[in-house]
């Protein structure tokens, strides 16, 4: 398991302890011990986001290689985008413990919906960049959960909020193909938004 | 505004050693290289970015800069003036220099004493450099600077528990520019902030830059918010700068070996354009700085590595007017 997953010496590494690894190989040790009993759905939560690029494009690389190998479905949960349109093929967007958007990569990356997910792709610097534009940053600080608003939970920060967003909780509405957002706005025809913006 | 005839600060072969405590005391001494032989030129009004893993040695070569940390040798010039030459045995005091060039730390919920409000954090500044005649005007300059950095006048009083990530990042801010420097390295500014809240940050330092005229060091390990906010960028590995050049530059023709993995593993928030792109993954990890491997310290991962790689140390050359390599290959 552990030549499997990529650690070199194996035969003497397996008698080391924790401390003896530097982070990628602990990684990589914890997805031995995730994937020793061939489990069906694998949870990776945040597994590159304490590790430095090179080593977390070692790590990518040998998740793609092992779900091809063995199988498994894999719940991949990070802050990080551009791990997301790496690795992933469908994508929950979730703000302030609800989910607002979901949908296949290409969907959510290319025809966002929400504006939630407008916001985290814009407020992103880009490598393929070609002039330096203005980073356009979601205003605001994330919401307190101990007191969540009673309407939409991405309404005191949204640039689009209206009304109607801080009294109910948008319902999910199909905007494509297994392509799904909660937002009053998908309700509003284009015309009557500028009337019932506040 | 980049003056690129007024050098504001030049570093010339500048080495951080720390001493490692051994258990045997009759063995040699080791040390940890963390930065070798570092030779750079910050321009004044620019922002130069310093990219590289973890353990590179950009927090070291950031402070040390500033001297928080003693240097071991080199050559320090600020605007003119030596303020550290290990031949010449210069080391000057540093307390009216440190009006002049400031830090932002990386951690702010680590770097802000929790038993100083807020006020008294932004204003102890104030107070050494004897910057206000009278507790009015201090109070006056505590109020605008919070204002600045978009806090509010009534935060003046609260401790550091009491604000979010975003907002303790925002005092870190307004303690450095309180006595209203020059230079400012800023140590990984936006590490430890949530995705949203990093654009805020970016967008506030862009501003301060633009407003106050100031100059930046811009440590940061994530190479796509660097590239953005930077004129130049510098790649470090293992202690040593291994390429220097215009970050648009740096990022669409890189040179050395190590520049094109860095960037080739930085994740394209782009489904398409992120699979289809060739990635050039590197065998092994940084190897340690306490020994640090011979010849070019990158060699042990260099696909392209040599004989004369393993033997000799390349030094940083340039390559075209302004691009900066180390590197036998080219």
């Amino acid at each position: 398991m552990l030549k499997l997953v990529g650690i070199n010496n194996a035969e003497k590494r397996i008698d080391q302890y924790p401390h003896e690894f530097s982070g990628g190989m602990r990684q990589r040790a914890m997805i031995a011990m995730a994937l020793i009993c061939e489990p069906k759905l694998l949870i990776a939560d945040e597994p590159t986001t304490a590790l430095d690029v090179t080593i977390q494009a070692q790590i990518l690389e040998l998740m793609k290689d092992l779900q091809k190998k063995e199988n498994t479905s894999i719940i991949f949960i990070t802050h990080n985008l551009g791990v997301v349109a790496e690795i992933c093929d469908r994508v929950s967007v979730m703000y302030a413990g609800h989910i607002v958007e979901q949908g296949s990569v290409n969907d959510v990356f290319y025809n966002p919906q929400h504006p939630y997910t407008q916001g985290l792709l814009s407020s992103t610097p880009r490598m393929d960049e070609v002039t330096k534009e203005r980073l356009v940053p979601i205003e605001g600080t994330p919401i307190d959960l101990l007191n969540p608003p009673k309407g939409c939970n991405f309404g005191p920060r949204c640039e689009h909020c209206m009304k109607v967003c801080l009294r109910e909780k948008p319902p999910f509405v199909e905007v494509g193909d297994g392509h799904i957002s909660a937002c009053w706005l998908h309700f509003t025809p284009p015309e009557g938004k500028e009337a019932t913006e506040e | 505004m980049i003056d690129e005839k007024r050098p504001l600060i030049e570093v010339e072969n500048l080495r951080k050693y720390f001493p490692v405590k051994g258990t045997n005391p009759f063995q040699k001494k080791k040390y940890v290289q963390a930065v070798e032989s570092v030779s750079l030129t910050v321009y004044r009004g620019e922002t130069l970015g310093i990219v590289g893993e973890s353990g590179c040695g950009k927090t070291t070569l950031g402070r040390t800069i500033i001297r928080l940390y003693e240097p071991t040798s080199g050559r320090i010039v600020y605007d003119g003036t030596p303020i550290y030459d290990s031949e010449q045995k210069i080391a000057v005091k540093m307390l009216p220099y440190r009006r002049k060039m400031q830090i932002i730390f990386q951690d702010p919920s680590a770097s802000l004493d929790p038993r100083m409000t807020v006020g008294e954090i932004v204003g102890e500044a104030l107070d050494i450099h004897k910057l206000c005649a009278n507790k009015r005007e201090r109070a006056e300059r505590i109020n605008s600077l919070l204002d600045e950095v978009g806090l509010n006048t009534e935060h003046a009083n609260r401790f550091p528990h009491e604000f979010s990530g975003g907002q303790q990042q925002r005092v870190g801010i307004a303690r450095a520019l309180a006595v209203d420097p020059e230079f400012i390295v800023c140590d990984e500014p936006i590490s430890a902030l949530d995705v949203s809240i990093q654009s805020q940050v970016v967008n506030m330092l862009e501003d301060l830059q633009a407003e106050n005229h100031l100059t930046y060091l811009f440590i940061a390990h994530d190479i796509s918010v660097v590239r953005h906010i930077s004129n130049r960028i510098g790649v470090m590995y293992l202690g040593q700068m291994v390429e220097l050049a215009d970050s648009y530059e740096l990022c669409s023709q890189p040179v050395h070996p190590y520049t094109k993995t860095l960037l080739s593993a930085v994740p394209l928030p782009d489904p398409v354009k992120s699979r289809a792109r060739q990635r050039i993954l590197l065998e092994g990890e940084i190897p340690s700085p306490l020994n640090p491997p011979s010849g070019c310290r990158f060699h042990t991962r260099c696909p392209y590595a040599t004989d004369r790689c393993r033997e000799e140390c390349p030094q940083l050359r340039e390559l075209s007017p302004g691009h900066f390599v180390a590197c036998h290959l080219q």
